[in-house]
This record gives structure tokens, C-alpha cells and sequence, in this order.
């Protein structure tokens, strides 16, 4: 706060936290506390003390109307109206090229003389849109003109008082000059917000004996001594308002409505001043967190001692007293923690301090303040539907999104330099403000940062860069950071460590994103560092010669490659290979880094995702040891490609920490170059969208492509569903990068979250992958020597076989070498091997060997001749939806009897996948039926618009009842051959979950406590039973509402899964709840069965 | 479907009858006689794996072997084709020939990747290659000339990257003059030997020929409706290089008719060569790594017509894209 302060109770670090005052928080303390925003009225107008006042009322714009200081303006400035105080000074700030003062100025024969302790105080409004955005420093009173002590004595005189604009931080500081004579000593206030646009009562107040204050609003907001100092001189300059007297560069862009010069202390203050505060800022939380504290600051204004002083502390549901004693004059502020109670039930509540004392004139003074706080409800468990973007809270919750996107990116260079994590940083306030809103909303942020695609990028780092570029194989550097660096690593531990340090305290972070995309710059790199490394890692000594990209060679260029294609384990290219992918270009290990910053034991309680994780080839690690890995995907023009890129996913996760889990991102925007042609010549001929937006680039998808997107995420086990290109699901109203161009995307979007997203979410984080018969081999040897890499696209036929797989309602697992490796063959019966070129030895003899018990291969022409093929199909060339469907009735027809799918149509338009728990299946169903339509189907590239689709579903097990989830029945089917067939009708793009169990649901039962005290814990009990009354095997949703005595709803409402049949919820009674009969109902959403209990809460 | 089972029954079985004595059936092993039987009997899947069974056995199975070259099964024949170098060792080459002829290419695709691969490289074996250089499937003929062929550049660019998660700009673009251009046949295709894409070679005995139009149009007298190899040979200006950031620099062909290689300043840039399906493609080359910026540079461009009208018959473009 000021540079000289004295050692106070707390630790420097500690004080820190309480620089960045909420300016909410303190808005409604002084508000609370009697503060107006008013003229000057009674003796602050009539008072003895008050040497000067101007309030340029009309008929008296410039009048002193207590002292002699008429003023006259100056340059542009001009004296306006005010609604609220008649009359205003406006004030400009310096224009280069404009080199005349503005403001308005006083005779120095009419100007007040300063004697002793006085005060400067005026009403402040900054404008919303000055001319010059980057004004440096704004006077609001000026009679001193050099503001530094100067070697010739008169100019140290008077006074002047001022703000500076702190830009970057989006504050400003109050400053003040008091002219001794010999010096002039410099006070500096704080940072408070800037709030153009508001009327805020600024003051500076001197003793006349070293003391200074400012107050901003009757708070005080910043207090220095210069130990031995007197009183202000009296000077020769002219007094000036809004502007710096003899000068033209400090103009203040803004109003001065009322500004008054007087003895002793400014209005509205209160003589204890009281200041409640957050530490970090937060004033919404969840109910029940723990640990928090809201710290408390009195300060003394009085030049005597304050005795006896107490305070009366009500934290909102209970009052306490505290005794403080005496608080002699100008001593340290008193600093207490107070705990915050966040036991409260859900609602709005003010912790409100009361202080009171006694002068040494035994009159009483008194203070206070306030922290208003918001108890939100703790969510129950739900699946994430994250807004990769922008969006504002409405739209985030009129679409179902659980998550909208923050920017955290402050600090990454300061860490840099700083070589080590920074502690709390300031900076986040404004992001600090908006997580605020955010938790009161009932959402949870995404936070993003990218240490190292700014490393890479950002022009303050061109010159540190220079050190740390990867070299070609002359030595040479290249553009690409080498992210396997230690220095470079390092920074990623202490970018994210910093953020954590700033922001852990958010328990509405969710999720952090670090570093999406950057992985794309991987380069090869010879470095002595690099060789070394490889050298540790693998013994190779060198990047074999052949190897030119990171993209792999091709092995029918290398001479004496083996006639089989099956390559010994220790090949060099491949072993260089599977190190770079493996985490040799230090790109996962950069985000291990960045993980331990995030999410180390004790630091912040985020996950860490990182994506797109499958843009790269089939090997492990992609995503370093992050959380959550993701992958988004361009929804054409085969949607299935959605489901290759999900089961790709799952692959990776299969090769992460234990904890690793998926998600899957649909990306809303389209590009235009890849779904449409050039705009036909004939203007009569464009859509809507077209004729509006004829030069967008990115488009919007569309609502069928959407929703069939979205089933296929949801039939796999993903722990989020995720959705970027904000810009093409709202209309901002304007053109130019993601453009709106369909208004049916964000009302479908919207329907699913409600219809299905939400309900069902719960149930689908606890159903598993049903463990696969059929796998599907992406050989990272093949990729490495051959080609073959999807980047989770169905740009080659490894894709198109992925989706004739699906569309014959096979269900293949992707595995990699790797998994072959670890895991053997075994679990499956049939082993696909598109674009298999070549393979390693011990790859291949796992599979030859799975193979002569009796294993299946299935593959195309291109498999290594070492491998003998039992199925073959050629390699699809391209995604005509024809020929995969064709390849897909050739595998059905091939596999016939080997490997029978559990649920499988009678058209390979319904495409299915089943995830099972227990005894019971999962079976996802939609409709893929698609045709060209007008949006951009008329370019022929895309099949966009969906059709209506009749279909005949057969599950492949001999008993079970099937429930249509959505439709919250049961499902009439015909059993025959060991398989309960039915029909089904979709609407375009439609999807289903059915769910098969054993036995049929027969009721639903709830047990909640007969009576809960208040500010205890009960647990209801819930069981989904069978006939026989024992819980079903399976995951059944539920919906559970009820309400208080006073018809509140309960903070557990919401939807549920009953795991194996069975939902433990517990309910935690606040103090302040209502007593008397609490209402819980439960219904299940498979077939509507219902149940209801009461307790009694006393 | 069970007709078709049943007669490929039949004639494995009648294959198998009539290959084999009755003292090499003597002489086969128990194995051999249950996985004959197997093929004998059998169908689809199980069948197939009875032949991959036979085919892992040693000297005994041969005659089983040749017999599978001419299976109907196409996965059962393949395989058999497949297994034929490692069985027979140099006398293999003798049912090469054979399946050069098989109706399917996935089965010819077989033997053209192991005479790739023969060592050494024999007179029959390039004569077998060369016969294969000439099939009218294209990915089987593009392997066999491959064997042949010395260029190679292992570069995508960057409108064929699916990992390119950007919007591709074009920041400059110059349409290439459709006049001005050498052109000559290749009836032997051995232009890349006799290195016509050399900057220093001389073309002056070349016609002049303009782009833009198929070369029966453009040059209706002297190459009338062409099928072969012919070669396109121009001096292109570049522009100065750029001041701004760009990814890529190429010449963007709206399409050749039908298979096309590119060489700048000698040096080879890459091809655009799958088959026939070519002939209305829009394809990219990278020339950035071998352009002379703002000077001259020879552009040589070979083109391949396999069938009716052939040449760049669409205009090309220079263009710098980021």
C-alpha cells in the first residue's frame, strides 16, 4: 500500500491479500453505512471549516460560493449539467498536437490559504470513452506545479491532488503532493477500480503534521507519514481544477461535479474506519466449504485516541462481541480474522460489523461495514457440457452448458522472468469478479491457459526464445520451441503454479485447459541436449539418416527392408520413433509439468485436460499425465467420424495414469472451404445465409450433424461433452470469424442438454464400456513406416473402416501396438488391421499366435506380407457413404458367425453401440439416414439434412425387458432365437438409450430419517427394485425433487443414478432451515415408477 | 451364398484329386490330410483358415499349395501367392507370370510386391515388373513403375494435411501464362533418364505448345490424341519472395489430364499420380524450397495419359499460401 509503511501484525504476504479491494464489497459497506452520493449539504456547504467550494450550479458556474476563488475555465473544458448535482466541470485529458490547458483555473490572490490539517475533496466521474484511452495521470486539484521537490525552493509549495491511471490493471490510484518549503513529500493511495460512468466522492486529507489519507466513497483507502514533517507552505501558483497548473499534459478525462478544500477530515467518513473483505476476493461460495475467513481491518481516523472500543460482529445467522480496547491515533490498523459461515442454508447474507468507541473528548465514535455473500447450493454430480469459448452466463444456461470458457493467461511471462512460481498476484481481479458470478449462477468454469503456446508465439518472448529453438540436423536453429528442454519444462511448473497460487482458492474452476493444439509444432530436433537424451533413452547415438519429419519414412525407400514388413523391436527408425512420440520432443512432459503446477497434491482442486490428444500417431502419452484428455472433431462429411475420434480417445486412455479419463469436443464451426464450393454466379440462386454472409469463412453446423455427433459421444464412457465455436452458435451480430449461420443449432443443442444431457448425464458417468469382441488395430509401426495416421479424421481408409465397423454394428475397440504389447489378444475374437503395412517382430508374433488359436484377421491389401490375412477388404479411398455401407455388409457377411454383434438393424442407417453395467446393456441408437440438403448439401460435399428412419432393432440376448429411456417406458418386444427384437421410429438425427435389464423394474423405494435436526446431516435412501425386491443390476436414472415446509425446493433436487439399483443422498440441514415436514419424492426415468418419504426437521 | 460355397468346394476338392499321386498321399501327414479335408469341406472363414494352416506347413503341403493359386476363394489364392517365395525360393518366379494374370489385383498387387523385393533383381524379374507396369488397375501399376522410378518426395501439402486445423489463405496468386511453353512427347518413358527436366537441357527441338487445353487441341497436327507419356517445359518468373509470413508456396493445377510430376530447377517437387481418376483433380505442388524468388526458374512438368484426352488442360497457378 504506501512504500514507508510500518511492520504491522501481519505478514507482509498477508497484506498483500488485502490490497485488491472488491469494489462491490466495499461499494456495499459504505453504502450500508450511511454513504450518499449527494451535493455537499448543511455546514459541509456553511461550515467554518470549509475554505473553498465550487459547485458550478447554474447561474453560479464558476463561483467559490465560500471563499473568493472565482474560477475561470481554460481550453475546452465547459461547465454541464448534472442530473444529479446540477452542474458539472467537464475536464479533458492531453491530446497530442493540442498544446492548450483545459480545466478551469483561480487567481493565486483568491486561492485558499492552507494552514495546519486540511482536506481536498470532489466529486469524481472519469468518462466511459475519453479521447485518449491511454491517459497517463488526471489532476483534480492543482497549486503546486512541479510535484517533486525541486532545487528552487517556491515551487515546493501548496498542494496538488491527482489520479494515475493504471491501465493495463484497469484501476487507479489516488495521489497527493504537500509542499513544505525545502520538499514536498508524496502520498500514494491504493489501487481502486476505474469505474468510469460513476460519481465517486475522492479525498485527500493531511494533518499538517506528515499524516495523509485518501478515501475514495468515505472509505479509506491508503494512509502514509512522513515521520517530522509540518504543514503546507503557502505558495505563488494559481489553484487549478482538472488540470496540472502549467502544464497541458495531465488533464483529467472526466467531471468534477462539487469540490471543496476545508479544515480538518472530508464528509461521509466515519472516524473507525472498518474494512471487511474476502482475501481472495470471493463473496459467493458453496454451502458447507470450510476454512474460509473474512479479514477485518479498523483503523483510527481520529487525531486522538479512540478507548474502549468494541465491535458487534453478526456473521449472519449468530451476533458476538469483541473487544478491541484503546486505538491510540495514527497506530497500525487492528487486523482480525473473522470466520465466514458457510453453513447457512442456499440464499443471500451480510456479515455486518459494528464498531463503537470513545473519544478523548468522551464523546462516542462509531464505524462499520459489511460483506454481503451468496450461499449457493452444492450441484450434484453431472456431466460436464463445456462451452470450449465465449458465451455470456444467459447464454451458457438457455443451452444447457455447464462450463463457459475463462482466460487465465496473466502471469506466464512474470514467471518466466522470475524463473520460480509468483505467489498471489492482484492481476485475476477481474477474472476473480466473474468467477464470482459464475459459481452464483449454478456453473463452473473451464480456465485456459497456454505457457507454451505463448513460449512459442508471444513477441515478449522472441528474445528468450532464441535459446530454446530446436536445431535441424546442421545445427541450425529453427522457428519450433524445443519443448524437451529443462528451463523450458521448468517454466511450465512455475506458469501453471503461479496461476494455481492466484486462483486455487476457486473451487468454480473446474476444469483447466493448458496448452490445446500446441503439440502440432513438434519438429525433430538435433541438439546436443536432444542426442543425449535419445542416447539415455534408447542407446541410438543418432537420428538415423533416413529420417527427414517427424511424420515418419516410407519403407518401400529403404534399402533391404524386409520382404515380410515385420521389423525387428530394436529397428533405429523405429526406436527413434516411438521415443519422439513416446515424449522425446517433451511436449507431454511439458504438460506433466503444467499438471504438477495445476493439480499437485495441495495446490488447486482442478482437472487438467489437454486436447486434441489423437492428432498425432497411435502412441500413449500423448497427453502427459493431464487428468482428462480430449479430442475435437469437424462433424463431416461422414458424421461417423466423431465415433472414430472418441473410440481413439478411449485408446490413449488406456495407455495414461489410472486416473486419465476421456472427453470428446464437437466442433460447432465449419469451415466453409471443406463443406461448400465456390458461391455459384447466379445471386438468385444463394441462401439465406449465403446472401447475409456471402464472405464467411467458418459456418455453422448443422442441427442434424449436431445431434448424431452428440449420440455418438454419449455412447462411449466420456467424462464431458464439449462444444467450441461460440461464434457460430449465438449471433454476435456481426460478421467475421466463426459466423452465425444456422438458427436451429443452439435450439437443438439446448433440447439435448435438457431432454438428455442432464437427466441421463449422472447415469452415463457410471456406465462402463462393454468390453469388445472385435478390435481395430492403428499400428504406430505401420504410421511410422507407411502412413496411416487419422489425426481422428477419416481423411484415410483407416477412418472409413472405423465407420463400415460401426455401421455393421460391430463394436470395435482401437488398440494400439502397444496394446498388443500389454495386453495381448485375447479378449477379442476378430482383429482388423486396416492399413497394417508393417509391424514389429514382437507385435507380430503376439498376433500370430492369437491368430492359430483361432483368432480372425481381418485387413486390406496392404498388410505386411509377414501377417496372413482370414478376411480381406480393399482400403475404402474415399467416404462415399455407399461404399462403406457396401464394406460394412461384406464384414457382417464375412464375420458371419464369428463374431455376432450384441444388438445389431436391419439397416445399417440406425447405428448402434452398447455400453453395459452388470447384467444390464446400454444400447445407444440413432439415426443416421442423411441426404444432400439446401443449407450447403447443394454443393454435394455434404449430406447434411436428416431423414426420417424406420428401423427394426434386435438385441442379442435371450430375456430382458428394454426401456426407451428418453420416452420413460418400457419397449413391447418379440423374443426369438435368443435375441428380444423391436421397432423403432427416428425423427432426422434422432438418437435413443434403451436400457435392457434382467429383471423388469417393479417399484421404486425411499427411506429418508424420521426427523433431521437442524444443522445435521441425514441420508435418504433410495432402492430401484425388482419383483422379487431385491435392487436391480443395473444404473438407473433418477429424478429427485421435494421441497421444505415452506415449499423451497431442497438443495438435492436434481437427477441422480442408482448404482446397481441402490442411491445413497445425503441431506445436510442447514441452522436457519425451516422446521417441520420436508417432502422428498423420487421417480425413476426408465418406466416412471414412483416413490415419496417425508422426515421431520426439528 | 451356399451355391457359391458349395462349387468353390467342389473345385478345391477337385483340385486336390487331380494334383496329387497316391504315394504323396501316402506320404502326407495326419495334419496335412485333416486340413485337406477341411478344405474340402468347408466354407468361408474356417476354409480359409485351413488354407492359411496348410500354408504354414513345409515341402509336403506344395502341391496343396499350387493348387490354392488358382482357388476361387480371392483371400484363399492371395494368401497362396503369398506364401510362394518363402516355399519355393527362386522357382517361384515361375508362377509369377501366372498371377500377373489373376482377375483380381489384390492378388496381383501380391506378386508385384514380391518381385519388388526379389533380389537380385534378374532380367525376368524386371521383365515381369515391367509387364506389370502396364495394368489396368492403377494402384497395381503404380508399384510396378515405382520399381522404376527414382523421384521421390514425401511432402503433403498443406490442403491435404487433416491436421491442418486452420484456414488456408491465399496471400498471392499468379495464373502461369497458358503461352510460352515447350512441349514433346515420351513414347519410351525414359525422359526422367534422360534428365528433360534439367534446367540446362535443350528444348529448342521441342514444339510450342500452350496450357490450358488438351494437348490434341492445342496441338491437333503433331500430337492428335496422344496416350502415353509427354512433357511440359516452361520459364517461370517468381515474384519477389515475401515480406510477410506464409506456410507454403505452390503451383496450384486445376487439373492435368491425368497423371502428373513436377520438377523445378531441376529438382524434383512431386506428383499427383492416381491413375485415370486424376484427370479432373485440383492438386497443389510445393516449389517454395526450390524457387529462385524473383528470378527465373524452369518449371518441367511429365505428363502421364493412360486413356482419351491427356495434357494440363487447366490453367495453373502460382499461389503463396498461409
Amino acid at each position: 500500500m504506501f512504500a514507508n509503511r510500518k511492520k504491522s501484525r501481519l505478514s507482509s504476504r498477508r497484506l498483500s491479500w488485502l490490497a485488491p479491494l472488491c469494489f462491490l464489497a466495499g461499494l456495499w459497506s459504505i453504502l450500508a453505512f450511511g454513504f450518499e452520493i449527494r451535493p455537499f449539504q448543511g455546514d459541509e456547504v456553511t461550515g467554518n471549516n470549509v475554505l473553498a467550494l465550487w459547485q458550478f450550479q447554474p447561474g453560479a458556474e464558476l463561483v467559490d460560493s465560500k471563499g473568493e476563488a472565482t474560477l475561470e475555465l481554460c481550453g475546452r473544458s465547459l461547465v454541464t449539467t448534472d442530473s444529479t448535482f446540477g452542474g458539472a466541470l467537464e475536464c479533458f485529458e492531453f491530446i497530442p498536437g493540442v498544446d492548450k490547458p483545459n480545466g478551469a483555473r483561480a487567481d493565486r490572490k483568491t486561492a485558499p490559504v492552507i494552514d495546519g490539517a486540511f482536506s481536498i475533496e470532489a466529486w469524481v466521474k472519469l468518462k466511459e470513452t475519453p479521447d485518449n484511452p491511454d491517459w497517463n495521470v488526471g489532476y483534480i486539484v492543482d497549486k503546486m506545479y512541479v510535484p517533486n521537490t525541486h532545487e528552487r525552493g517556491y515551487l515546493n509549495k501548496d498542494y496538488h491532488f491527482s489520479l494515475r491511471h493504471h491501465k493495463g490493471a484497469k484501476k487507479v490510484s489516488l495521489r497527493a503532493g504537500i509542499g513544505l518549503g525545502a520538499e514536498v513529500i508524496n502520498f500514494t493511495s491504493e489501487q481502486v477500480e476505474y469505474a468510469p460512468g460513476v460519481w465517486r466522492l475522492m479525498a485527500f486529507y493531511y494533518n499538517g503534521a506528515g499524516t495523509g489519507m485518501f478515501f475514495v466513497d468515505g472509505r479509506l483507502v491508503g494512509k502514509q507519514t512522513h515521520e517530522g514533517k509540518g504543514a503546507a507552505a503557502a505558495g505563488i501558483q494559481p489553484l487549478m481544477l482538472g488540470e496540472r497548473c502549467g502544464s497541458i499534459h495531465s488533464g483529467l478525462p472526466g467531471y468534477l461535479a462539487q469540490v471543496r478544500i476545508v479544515k480538518g477530515l472530508p464528509s461521509q467518513i466515519k472516524l473507525i474506519n472498518l474494512d471487511l473483505q474476502h482475501p481472495f476476493q470471493r463473496n459467493v461460495f458453496e454451502r458447507l466449504e470450510e476454512g474460509h475467513t473474512l479479514q477485518l481491518r479498523v483503523s483510527n481516523l481520529a487525531e486522538q485516541k479512540i478507548t474502549n472500543l468494541a465491535l458487534t460482529i453478526h456473521d449472519g445467522l449468530t451476533s458476538r462481541e469483541e473487544r478491541i480496547g484503546d486505538l491510540p491515533p495514527n497506530s497500525e490498523p487492528v487486523l482480525l480474522s473473522l470466520p465466514l459461515r458457510c453453513d447457512g442454508k442456499v440464499g443471500d447474507y451480510t456479515c455486518r460489523v459494528d464498531a463503537r468507541g470513545v473519544n478523548a473528548d468522551g464523546q462516542a465514535v462509531t464505524g462499520g461495514a459489511v460483506f454481503d455473500y451468496k450461499l449457493c447450493r452444492r450441484l450434484p454430480e453431472f456431466m460436464p457440457v463445456v462451452m470450449w469459448g465465449g458465451g455470456s452466463i444467459d447464454q451458457l444456461l438457455s443451452t444447457g452448458f455447464t462450463h463457459g470458457l475463462h482466460w487465465l493467461d496473466h502471469l506466464d511471462y512474470a514467471a518466466w522472468e522470475a524463473g520460480e512460481p509468483l505467489g498471489y498476484r492482484e492481476r485475476y481481479h477481474e477474472t476473480r469478479q466473474s468467477l464470482n458470478q459464475v459459481m452464483a449462477a449454478g456453473l463452473r468454469a473451464l480456465g485456459k491457459m497456454s505457457p507454451g503456446a505463448y513460449f512459442k508465439s508471444q513477441p515478449e518472448y522472441a528474445k528468450v526464445r532464441e535459446d530454446y529453438l530446436c536445431h535441424d540436423r546442421q545445427g541450425k536453429p529453427t522457428r519450433m520451441v524445443n519443448f524437451s528442454l529443462p528451463r523450458v519444462q521448468q517454466f511450465a511448473f512455475d506458469a501453471a503454479r503461479t496461476m494455481a497460487n492466484s486462483l486455487k482458492m476457486y473451487p468454480v474452476i473446474d476444469i483447466v485447459l493448458t496448452d490445446s493444439e500446441f503439440r502440432d509444432g513438434s519438429r525433430l530436433s538435433f541438439r546436443a541436449e536432444d542426442i543425449a537424451a535419445l542416447r539415455t533413452a534408447t542407446g541410438l547415438t543418432e537420428v538415423p539418416a533416413a529420417i527427414e519429419g517427424k511424420g515418419g519414412v516410407k519403407y518401400a525407400r529403404l534399402p533391404d527392408f524386409p520382404a515380410s514388413r515385420i521389423i525387428p523391436e530394436d529397428h533405429p527408425i523405429l526406436v527413434y520413433y516411438r521415443w519422439l512420440w513416446g515424449g522425446g520432443d517433451g511436449y507431454p512432459g511439458f504438460l506433466t509439468q503444467a499438471w504438477k503446477g495445476l493439480n499437485a497434491k495441495g495446490t488447486a482442486p482442478w482437472k487438467v485436460v489437454w486436447d486434441p490428444v489423437v492428432r498425432c500417431p497411435s502412441k500413449w502419452g500423448s497427453g502427459g499425465a493431464v487428468d482428462l484428455i480430449g479430442h475435437w472433431t469437424y462433424v463431416y462429411p461422414d458424421p461417423l467420424v466423431m465415433g472414430l475420434a472418441a473410440d481413439e480417445v478411449l485408446a490413449m486412455c488406456k495407455g495414461g495414469p489410472s486416473y486419465q479419463e476421456p472427453t470428446k469436443m464437437t466442433q460447432i464451426i465449419w469451415y466453409r472451404s471443406g463443406t461448400t464450393g465456390p458461391l455459384p454466379e447466379d445471386k438468385s440462386t444463394w441462401n439465406e445465409w449465403e446472401k447475409r454472409l456471402p464472405d464467411a469463412k467458418f459456418i455453422t453446423i448443422p442441427p442434424d450433424m449436431l445431434e448424431i455427433a452428440l449420440w455418438q459421444k454419449l455412447s462411449r464412457a466420456v467424462k464431458a461433452v464439449m462444444y467450441h465455436g461460440s461464434g457460430s452458435l449465438w449471433d454476435k451480430g456481426k460478421p467475421g470469424g466463426y459466423d452465425f449461420t444456422h438458427p436451429g443449432t443452439q435450439p437443438r443443442l439446448a433440447e439435448l442438454t435438457r431432454k438428455v444431457i442432464k437427466p441421463f448425464g449422472p447415469m452415463l458417468l457410471k456406465v462402463p464400456e462393454r468390453k469388445a469382441n472385435i478390435a481395430m488395430l492403428e499400428s504406430f509401426a505401420s504410421q511410422m513406416f507407411y502412413g496411416g495416421t487419422t489425426h481422428g479424421t477419416m481423411a484415410n481408409p483407416v477412418g472409413r473402416m472405423h465407420a463400415a465397423l460401426a455401421r455393421a454394428h460391430l463394436q470395435p475397440e482401437i488398440i494400439y501396438d502397444e496394446t498388443i504389447l500389454r495386453d495381448g489378444l485375447d479378449q477379442f475374437t476378430v482383429l482388423v488391421m486396416p492399413m497394417c503395412a508393417v509391424l514389429s517382430a514382437d507385435v507380430a508374433v503376439r498376433i500370430q499366435a492369437w491368430q492359430a488359436k483361432g483368432g480372425v484377421i481381418v485387413a486390406d491389401e496392404m498388410l505386411a506380407p509377414g501377417i496372413t490375412p482370414d478376411v480381406l477388404l480393399p482400403q475404402l479411398q474415399d467416404n462415399d457413404k455407399d461404399k462403406i455401407i457396401a464394406c460394412s455388409k461384406k464384414l457382417r457377411q464375412e464375420l458371419d458367425g464369428v463374431c455376432q454383434p450384441l444388438a445389431e438393424a436391419d439397416t445399417a442407417d440406425a447405428v448402434l453401440r452398447v455400453r453395459s453395467f452388470g447384467t444390464s446393456d446400454y444400447l445407444f441408437a440413432f439415426n443416421d439416414k442423411r441426404t444432400y440438403g439446401d443449407y450447403v448439401g447443394q454443393y454435394r460435399k455434404v449430406m447434411e439434412k436428416g431423414l426420417p428412419l424406420s428401423a427394426q432393432i434386435r438385441i442379442n440376448r435371450p430375456q430382458g425387458t428394454v426401456y426407451d429411456l428418453l420416452a420413460g417406458k418400457a419397449v413391447a418386444t418379440k423374443a426369438a432365437d435368443g435375441s428380444l427384437a423391436f421397432a423403432a421410429d427416428f425423427g432426422p438425427g434422432e438418437g435413443r438409450i434403451y436400457l435392457v435389464t434382467e429383471q423388469p423394474l417393479a417399484r421404486v423405494q425411499v427411506t429418508a430419517p424420521a426427523e433431521v435436526a437442524r444443522g445435521k446431516r441425514g441420508v435418504i435412501e433410495i432402492k430401484v427394485l425388482d419383483a422379487a425386491g431385491q435392487p436391480v443390476d443395473a444404473v438407473v436414472p433418477l429424478q429427485i425433487q421435494g421441497s421444505d415446509p415452506e415449499g423451497q425446493p431442497l438443495e438435492i433436487v436434481g437427477w441422480y443414478a442408482a448404482v446397481a439399483g441402490k442411491l445413497s443422498v445425503p441431506i445436510d440441514i442447514a441452522p436457519n432451515d425451516a422446521v417441520g415436514a420436508w417432502k422428498v419424492q423420487v421417480r425413476e426415468l426408465a418406466s416412471g415408477l414412483e416413490a415419496a418419504d417425508g422426515f421431520n426437521v426439528r | 451364398m451356399l451355391n457359391r460355397c458349395v462349387g468353390m468346394m467342389l473345385g478345391a476338392a477337385m483340385l486336390l484329386a487331380s494334383s496329387m499321386t497316391p504315394s504323396a498321399l501316402a506320404a502326407e501327414s495326419a495334419q496335412l490330410q485333416e486340413l485337406r479335408g477341411k478344405l474340402a469341406t468347408s466354407t468361408g472363414l474356417p476354409r480359409r483358415q485351413a488354407a492359411r494352416q496348410i500354408l504354414a506347413l513345409g515341402a509336403e503341403a506344395n502341391d496343396v499349395v499350387l493348387s490354392l493359386l488358382a482357388d476361387q476363394d480371392l483371400v484363399v489364392r492371395r494368401n497362396a501367392h503369398r506364401n510362394l517365395r518363402a516355399r519355393f525360393g527362386d522357382q517361384a518366379l515361375a508362377y509369377y507370370e501366372k498371377g500377373l494374370q489373376d482377375a483380381e489385383a489384390m492378388v496381383r498387387i501380391v506378386v508385384v510386391e514380391d518381385l519388388i523385393a526379389w533380389q537380385p533383381r534378374t532380367e525376368q524379374v524386371v521383365a515381369l515388373l515391367q509387364k506389370a507396369t502396364k495394368d489396368s488397375d492403377n494402384e497395381v501399376r503404380k508399384l510396378a513403375a515405382d520399381a522404376f522410378w527414382d523421384f521421390h518426395r514425401d511432402y503433403l501439402t498443406l490442403r491435404k494435411r487433416p491436421q491442418w486445423d486452420h484456414n488456408i489463405e491465399v496471400k498471392q496468386q499468379q495464373e502461369l501464362p497458358t503461352t510460352g511453353w515447350r512441349f514433346m512427347t515420351d513414347p519410351g518413358r525414359n525422359g526422367h533418364v534422360e534428365k528433360w527436366f534439367a534446367p540446362d537441357f535443350d528444348d529448342s527441338a521441342w514444339h510450342a505448345a500452350t496450357i490450358g487445353k488438351w494437348w490434341h487441341e492445342a496441338l491437333p497436327d503433331t500430337v492428335g490424341h496422344y496416350e502415353g507419356v509427354a512433357w511440359y517445359r516452361f520459364d517461370f518468373t517468381a515474384p519477389p519472395a515475401p515480406d510477410y509470413e506464409y506456410n507454403e508456396a505452390v503451383l496450384h493445377f486445376h487439373a492435368v489430364d491425368e497423371s502428373t510430376w513436377v520438377w523445378v530447377n531441376g529438382q524434383y517437387a512431386g506428383e499427383l499420380d492416381i491413375g485415370t481418376a486424376g484427370w479432373n483433380v485440383p492438386f497443389d505442388i510445393e516449389i517454395g524450397s526450390f524457387l529462385n524468388w524473383g528470378g527465373k526458374n524452369k518449371i518441367a512438368v511429365r505428363v502421364l495419359n493412360a486413356a482419351g484426352a491427356g495434357g494440363i488442360y487447366k490453367p495453373v497457378e502460382f499461389q503463396v499460401l498461409k
